[in-house]
């Protein structure tokens, strides 16, 4: 390629750096070893790039690994790396000059990282791919603007404008080129100054100065030395002289110079050079009118132009496969990616319907749970009707057993529980309203329909108690009750009025039938075989009664507790007069008229005067 | 003894004749003389003073046959001009001129094409001075995001181009744009525009009024406010072996000379439309290339 011998510069430097190490650290022989073998090797190189030198260089990088020397087995790697580049293997050259960079990065040795850089640029210019070489030469440039110590400023510069301008040429800005070249200072090294001056020359030709390029290779022509030990120099030397010969219209001079040239590579790999020369010579021999010879030439010219059109496919191949490559992934990761996209969008759909699930079972449990709700309160609900129905049934019996009950306690608190009958408490309850509901009528006979008061006492009753014994007492007054229900209505109310007194009325009953019920009684009693003891006794009873309502002359009427009084009063007189007897007060004789108290404190009197009128069981 | 006579005269006519006249080569591929007559109007290619365009497109070409007469004229040549057609490829690679069976060509070449060739060929100095040459980045008229890319964005461009047209070649190679490689005719580049298999293609600047570029119907349009130096300059060139070729060179040359000190030569360039003031502050793509220090014209 067009560059390798542009790599020169770049061994210079190393050797350079290498004997600079050298002076500086005699710490270790070792180490001075292996610089030395560095510095043997670097001038090797120089001459050409012999592949020989392959085992030592790497003999070199191994020991230099060993001793931890980062800057010689850095050096060694891009040795290595411009014997690769220059055999067209450049993607482990790139590799190589990459490792190179990665070990000298971060140990602050800008001088070095620039050289890398350096390389980098003419391994991306060998590929043709300008954008990264001048990216790179940029990194350079501000390294060595920068960082690198002033000694080595300028001879890092003049070689940054060689490479810079090889691009500019490349790129076929040639003026751009010659700008920077003739900008270098030439206090350089000598040999890297022929070589800026063979690109100046190379970038006049390019423009058509073909004297400025002449003028330049005489400059280069007295580098003997170089020339001598050089072949890439001379070579290029050789080719400029052509080219400016040719321009010039000095054919036979350039075919001269354009042979020796060939002469030189032959059998080499200045594949560039060579179809450059073969050119020349092809126009030179055109133009002397030697077709023949042009023609070979044009012919030799094709194949080389084919050859480097081959190296320069592959190179593209391998960029463009590393494009494809990368593209394809790419592709496979886009594809991936879509498929994840995919994926997720699948899981969040299954996420959306198993929520969905979750969601109506939710609804389902809590619509259940409603229905359940709704039927447990249903259910609450009857069953608390039905218990209250059961309650209110319960409260209901209760009610009607209670008001059975408070009957029953009625009853027997109205009722005497020796003898069955009624009690004065029964007819206190009810006298009143017994007295209100009684009307009195007049009958046929002129006789009036009253409500009778009936006294009736058992005569000598505490003698059967205090001879027969209470039991006995208690037999006779069941047994007077008993006469006394038989005797009388079921209208007429038969009260045990306490002790063994008891009392009657009897409503609508006029006195006659008053007197004959009262004497039934008293018969029934008197005749009654009272058995007490297994022993059979006599028993009788003294009765009184009086009418209700009854009036006194001046229209007043007596309180039916007057009129019991009067009865009583009946009794008493029936008692003291003959007992088993009665004493029932019809009226008062007219014109007869005393207050009620009168009636009552004189009643026996007033019988006796004839002022009340009154029937008896006994003749008086 | 009549056909004798007769056979005499035309032997001693013919090369008085032929001395009369001054054979210039031409690319038959250019359709020149009806755009030469047009622009001519019926003027004497000598009388033309005024270079404006009477016709659409770019037309250099014309104006160099004009300007190549009045240079040899005013250079002492005063024969008339004769264009006489050739095909294109033995121009491209001037073998007709190398061994002197043409004499000069009427239209000029870009020097780079001939810098092996100076032995053989007499270069005359520049018709078109480096960087004098501009042309833009034509896109179809539809994209209009296109035709508003500013300089910053030009790496996302493709353009196509022919690597036979050097210079071309040279002046994308030296920006951010993307080059898409292509030997064939120039409408099928077009084509490729249209088709928008490439963005742009690099074509002189149209000497109508908005830059617009029709072909067969077509419109195209420069990228706005970007031009391209094409950084070379153009010759006319005349055979070094050709028994009159030292003879019209160097009228050619003290002609060209005197067209150029009176300001004929500019001002052919911009009335013709060639240097277009439309463009004028127009900003380079590649304005580094034309770094000057050390170049000697």
């Amino acid at each position: 390629m067009k560059l390798h011998w542009c790599a020169l510069p770049f061994i210079w430097l190393l050797s350079f750096e290498v004997w600079a190490n050298l002076s500086s650290s005699n710490s270790s022989s070792q180490k001075e070893d292996l610089n030395k073998m560095l510095g043997q090797l670097t001038s090797q190189l120089k001459e050409d790039y012999d592949l020989n030198l392959l085992p030592q260089i790497r003999v070199l990088r191994e020991q230099s690994r060993q001793l931890g020397e980062k800057r010689l087995h850095a050096k060694s790697l891009l040795l290595e790396g411009l014997i690769r580049q220059h055999y067209g293997d450049y993607k482990n050259s790139l590799v190589l000059h990459n490792d190179a960079l990665d070990i000298v990065t971060g140990m602050n040795l800008p001088e070095l990282e620039a050289g890398i850089y350096l390389a980098l640029a003419q391994l991306e210019m060998s590929l043709e791919r300008f954008r990264f070489a001048q990216q790179l030469l940029e990194r350079a440039y501000s390294l060595i603007t920068k960082n690198v110590s002033n000694e080595h400023v300028s001879g890092l510069l003049a070689e940054y404008a060689l490479w810079q301008g090889t691009l500019h040429i490349m790129r076929g800005s040639y003026r751009q080129a010659l700008m920077i070249l003739e900008s270098v200072d030439s206090e350089a090294q000598q040999e890297l100054s022929s070589q800026l001056a063979l690109t100046r020359a190379w970038a006049y030709l390019s423009i058509g100065e073909y004297l400025n390029a002449s003028a330049l290779l005489k400059l280069v022509s007295q580098e003997q030395a170089a020339l001598k030990e050089n072949l890439r120099l001379r070579v290029r030397y050789k080719l400029m002289s052509a080219m400016a010969h040719l321009q010039a219209g000095q054919f036979t001079s350039a075919i001269t110079q354009a042979n020796k040239a060939l002469g030189e590579t032959f059998g080499t790999r200045f594949l560039n050079e060579q179809s450059m020369l073969q050119k020349i010579l092809a126009g030179a021999y055109a133009q002397l009118g030697d077709f023949e010879q042009a023609h070979l030439y044009l012919k030799r010219f094709a194949m080389t132009e084919q050859a480097l059109n081959l190296q320069k496919r592959n190179n593209k191949l391998l960029q463009l496969e590393a494009q494809y490559t990368l593209a394809a992934q790419k592709q496979q990761l886009s594809v991936l990616e879509k498929d994840n996209a995919l994926q997720a969008q699948q899981l969040i759909q299954h996420q959306q319907k198993i929520d969905n699930a979750h969601l109506a079972q939710q609804r389902g449990v809590l619509g259940m749970l409603l229905v359940v709700l709704v039927f447990g309160f249903g259910y609450w609900r009857w069953q608390n009707k039905r218990y209250l129905t059961v309650l209110k049934r319960q409260v209901a019996e209760r009610t009607a057993e209670l008001a059975e009950r408070n009957k029953r306690l009625q009853a027997l608190s109205f009722t005497d529980s020796l003898t069955g009958l009624n009690n004065r408490h029964y007819f206190f309850s009810i006298i009143d309203a017994q007295v209100n509901k009684n009307t009195t009528t007049q009958t046929s006979t002129g006789e009036k329909h009253e409500m009778i008061f009936c006294l009736l006492d058992i005569d000598h009753f505490k003698k059967v108690n205090d001879t027969y014994g209470h039991a006995a007492g208690d037999t006779v007054l069941q047994s007077v009750a008993d006469i006394l229900k038989q005797c009388t209505r079921d209208s007429d109310l038969v009260i045990r009025w306490g002790g063994e007194e008891f009392l009657i009325v009897m409503p609508n009953m006029t006195h006659g039938e008053a007197a004959e019920a009262v004497e039934r009684v008293r018969r029934q009693v008197e005749c009654f075989p009272f058995v007490v003891n297994e022993q059979a006794i006599q028993v009788t009873c003294s009765i009184g009664f009086a009418p209700y309502p009854l009036s006194n002359q001046g229209g007043k009427s007596l309180t039916w507790e007057q009129v019991l009084e009067l009865a009583d009063n009946g009794l008493y007189m029936a008692k003291e007069e003959s007992r088993n007897a009665w004493v029932g007060l019809r009226g008062l004789s007219p014109p007869f008229n005393a207050p009620a108290e009168q009636l009552i404190s004189n009643y026996k009197n007033l019988i006796n005067s004839g002022h009340l009128l009154a029937s008896t069981s006994y003749h008086s | 003894m009549r056909w004798l006579v007769l056979v005499l005269l035309v032997s001693c006519i013919s090369p008085a004749f032929a001395h009369n006249q001054l054979v210039v080569d031409i690319m038959s591929s250019e359709n020149f003389s009806q755009r030469y007559n047009e622009f001519l109007n019926g003027r004497s290619p000598l009388d033309v003073q005024d270079f404006h365009p009477t016709t659409k497109g770019s037309h250099i070409e014309i104006i160099e046959m004009v300007l190549l007469q009045q240079a040899l004229f005013l250079g002492g040549e005063t024969r008339e001009v004769v264009f006489n057609p050739k095909p294109s490829v033995n121009i491209i690679e001037f073998s007709d001129m190398i061994s002197g069976d043409s004499l000069i060509l009427a239209r000029s070449v870009w020097h780079e094409d001939i810098l092996n060739y100076r032995g053989s060929l007499y270069v005359s100095d520049a018709v078109v001075e480096f960087g004098d040459y501009e042309a833009g980045l034509y896109v179809t008229k539809r994209n209009i995001a296109l035709q508003n890319l500013p300089k910053e964005q030009l790496e996302q461009l493709t353009v196509v181009a022919n690597p036979r047209w050097r210079v071309d070649w040279r002046a994308l190679n030296n920006t951010p744009i993307n080059i898409v490689s292509f030997i064939g005719p120039w409408e099928t580049m077009l084509n490729m525009v249209e088709t928008g298999i490439v963005d742009a293609m690099l074509v002189n600047f149209s000497v109508s009024e908005d830059l617009l570029l029709n072909f067969e119907g077509r419109e195209y349009v420069p990228i706005q406010n970007l031009k391209m130096m094409l950084p070379d300059s153009r010759h006319f060139i005349v055979s070094k072996r050709h028994p009159q070729g030292e003879q019209i060179f160097a009228a050619l040359n003290r002609g060209l000379k005197i067209l150029k000190r009176k300001g004929v030569l500019r001002r052919a360039l911009i009335q013709s439309g060639f240097i277009n003031h439309l463009v004028s502050d127009w900003q380079f793509i590649n304005e580094d290339m034309m770094a000057t220090t050390g170049v000697v014209q």
